[in-house]
């Protein structure tokens, strides 16, 4: 049992991973703020009078946003995460990136309504600031806190799925899932994915407690975990729960999805590696030119743990 | 063979203190979520899509609509002036109490695309479907929830 409970949360991971989610992470703030959530930045238009500051916005003394307030997060956050990215100073700039991410979450968020799929994201970016320097592919050198920093995040992530039930109850009452929620969802936002579903009210009836038991079963991911290929199994239908979120409502929170790569043991990618036996492959075969290298493109879901 | 990196193992003191760390993030994320309100960000509740809806009552949507000085009026998007709907919805007490708040929301419009035409007006605008058996009937209401046209004083 105390060996069971301290590789729940001390088992160590593979610095490899550091670099890889340093990337992702780095990546991620570069593609939020134009394609994900552009209207962060149109917030700079708005008038302070429509700025309603969160407790921690009034607790701390950070000033309602303004044209330039917004822009200069911008431009900080996105000039940190570049260094972090290709893991350059890691720690310093995993610093600035988030606390200039946090102010940006704050901008986002102070306006009337609350988004609630970053909480994973801003764990990771946290944790990421406590761990060593890393590099790519890196599998030798491995780090019981490292283990520990992505655990949070993990928990972070099953946290998201397991409490948004209890906010289901909390809010819509026992009789969330016999309601009309997806239809109204799907009125609101269907795709041609969705909308014929509207016809089938039985089936989204269905569908509802689906997710109920779906979300209070989450948490079987992190007590799993001695099992990583079934492990990487639940992850994997987890990111497939978010296709058809996302093709049947175009909701797809995405920072969750970033942070939950943690899961997956991207250490056993290593660019450079693969970009030279892609180039031997290359030479030797004279094939044409796509660059694939199909025993490398993807070890993370090859992966046997 | 996986060696550990150069750093001195941790001590049980240094594991109690992260256990505890990791058991206070899950506790305040759960507190939150039965007591919390949004203001507790980044904290929870989690609350997308939680609230219930009657299979057999109405489900609405919400939009804004502005009319520019050339008399074209046009539903606006999230990134058209950063106010989401959502946010809106959020605040449709305020702009129903006080509906030249709206001004507010054409000043930004103004600002972000500075070459457009001004705009005269502005209206909140609530389509309500009726549902039976989470079915749509056919039948829908229109409500104009706030609406201010240039002139009233902000």
């Amino acid at each position: 049992m105390t060996g069971y409970v301290n590789g729940f949360f001390f088992t160590p991971v593979a610095l490899g991973r550091v670099a890889a989610m340093r990337f992702l992470a780095g990546l991620f703030v570069w593609i939020e703020w134009w394609a994900y959530k552009p209207f962060i930045i149109q917030h700079r238009f708005l008038p302070e009078d429509l700025y309603q500051p969160l407790l921690i916005g009034r607790v701390l003394p950070i000033p309602a946003p303004n044209y330039w307030i917004v822009t200069g997060t911008l431009v900080v956050m996105l000039a940190a995460a570049l260094p972090v990215m290709f893991g350059y100073r890691a720690r310093l700039f995993g610093w600035i990136l988030f606390i200039a991410y946090f102010e940006w979450m704050l901008i986002y968020n102070s306006y009337g309504k609350v988004d609630h799929a970053s909480f994973g994201f801003m764990v990771l970016l946290l944790v990421l600031c406590t761990m060593p320097e890393a590099r790519w592919g890196d599998r030798e050198h491995v780090s019981e806190r490292v283990g520990w920093g992505f655990n949070l995040v993990q928990i972070a992530v099953v946290c998201t799925y397991f409490l948004s039930t209890w906010s289901k109850f909390r809010y819509g009452g026992w009789e969330w899932a016999n309601s009309g929620v997806f239809t109204w969802a799907i009125i609101r936002r269907g795709t041609v994915f969705s909308d014929w579903l509207l016809d089938f009210p039985q089936l989204l009836t269905v569908a509802q407690w689906g997710m109920i038991a779906f979300e209070l079963l989450t948490p079987l991911v992190l007590f799993i975990y001695p099992w990583k290929r079934l492990q990487y199994g639940i992850v994997a239908f987890f990111y497939a729960f978010h296709v058809a979120i996302f093709a049947a409502l175009t909701i797809s929170f995405l920072p969750h999805l970033f942070a939950m790569a943690c899961f997956l043991p991207l250490e056993r990618v290593d660019p450079k590696d693969l970009a030279r036996r892609a180039r031997a492959k290359l030479k030797g075969r004279k094939r044409t030119p796509d660059g694939r290298n199909p025993s490398g493109s993807d070890p993370e879901l090859t992966a046997t743990g | 063979m996986p060696k550990d990196v150069a750093e001195p193992p941790l001590t049980r003191r240094g594991k109690l203190a992260r256990i505890a760390a990791t058991l206070a993030m899950v506790l305040a994320l759960m507190a939150t979520s039965l007591w919390g309100a949004d203001d507790f960000f980044p904290f929870a509740p989690f609350k997308m899509y939680s609230h219930a809806h009657d299979p057999d009552g109405w489900a609405n949507s919400t939009s804004l609509i502005l009319t520019d000085a050339t008399g074209r009026s046009f539903p606006i998007g999230d990134n058209d002036t950063g106010f989401r709907r959502a946010e809106l919805e959020g605040q449709l007490s305020r702009f129903r109490e006080d509906p030249t708040l709206l001004a507010l929301v054409a000043e930004a419009y103004e600002d972000a695309h500075p070459d457009s035409p001004e705009i005269v007006a502005a209206e909140v605008r609530i389509v309500s479907y009726e549902l039976r058996d989470g079915e749509r009937t056919g039948a829908e209401t229109v409500e104009i929830a706030a609406a201010w046209t240039e002139g009233d004083a902000p």
